[in-house]
């Protein structure tokens, strides 16, 4: 049986996906339906929109702000 | 068009390779032993319709005697055809024509059609069979031999072309010499 050595493969499969890999344009990209919702809002519902709190929010781990 | 797109959409990146290689050996007057520094030559004179040949040494860095030739084959073999120079009288302009435009077109197709991507295709393969004047037989191979994973020497015969039996082992046996295929006892 013959095969490629590993050095050959690795070498020529690095030209393959510059060549013939998914580029931006014809990935299917997946995103969750409130980023989908978000992108596809009208643009007069940014009114809408929480405003910027005045001071740095602090994020803490569920268990601990449930605390 | 939909066509063209489901055939690219199910088609492996190996198959892919295989197939734009059987297209450049086509648009290369069915000679699969043309090199692969050729078949960059005619993909960068579709990139650059009417360059003439210092125009084209300069971009593929190839030497003036080496370009002739193979200018030369392209033009005897129907693959190109002069103009002339209109800005100066002593220089040619080239242009890729008739079947191999055609060809090298269906090649494209796979690229986006970017004859970068060509190119790198067609460099990163000669950088992968490490020779001095590698083949468009010796990159079908390495496809051919990327796409199965493994295979039998007989398999691996039957994915080239109508060139002779004898230059197809040849190839072969140079590429297990060089270490690039390996053998199973």
């Amino acid at each position: 049986m013959l095969k490629l050595s590993d050095t050959a493969a690795n070498t020529f499969s690095h030209g393959l996906e510059m060549s013939f890999g998914a580029s931006a344009a014809n990935t299917i990209r997946f995103y969750k339906p409130e980023t989908l919702l978000a992108a596809n809002r009208p643009i007069d519902t940014f009114e809408l929109a929480a405003s910027m709190p005045k001071t740095p929010v602090v994020t803490l781990p569920f268990e601990l702000s449930a605390a | 068009m939909v066509t063209n797109l489901a055939k690219r959409a199910m088609t492996t990146m190996g198959q892919k390779a295989c197939i734009v290689i059987d297209h450049l050996v086509e648009a290369l007057g069915a000679d699969a032993s043309s090199s692969l520094r050729r078949a960059q030559i005619l993909v960068d004179i579709d990139q650059y319709p009417g360059s003439t040949q210092s125009a084209i040494m300069d971009r593929l860095n190839v030497h003036k005697s080496a370009l002739n030739r193979e200018i030369e084959w392209l033009f005897n073999y129907g693959c190109v055809m002069f103009q002339e120079n209109s800005a100066d009288g002593r220089s040619k302009q080239i242009y890729i024509c008739g079947y191999s435009k055609k060809s090298l077109d269906a090649a494209l197709d796979y690229c986006e059609g970017s004859h970068e991507k060509l190119k790198f295709f067609l460099h990163n393969t000669s950088k992968t069979l490490k020779q001095e004047k590698s083949t468009l037989r010796d990159a079908k191979i390495v496809a051919s031999l990327y796409e199965k994973k493994e295979a039998e020497k007989q398999d691996v015969m039957n994915a080239l072309y109508d060139g002779g039996t004898s230059t197809d082992y040849r190839a072969l046996n140079k590429l297990v010499e060089t270490g690039i295929v390996t053998e199973d006892a």
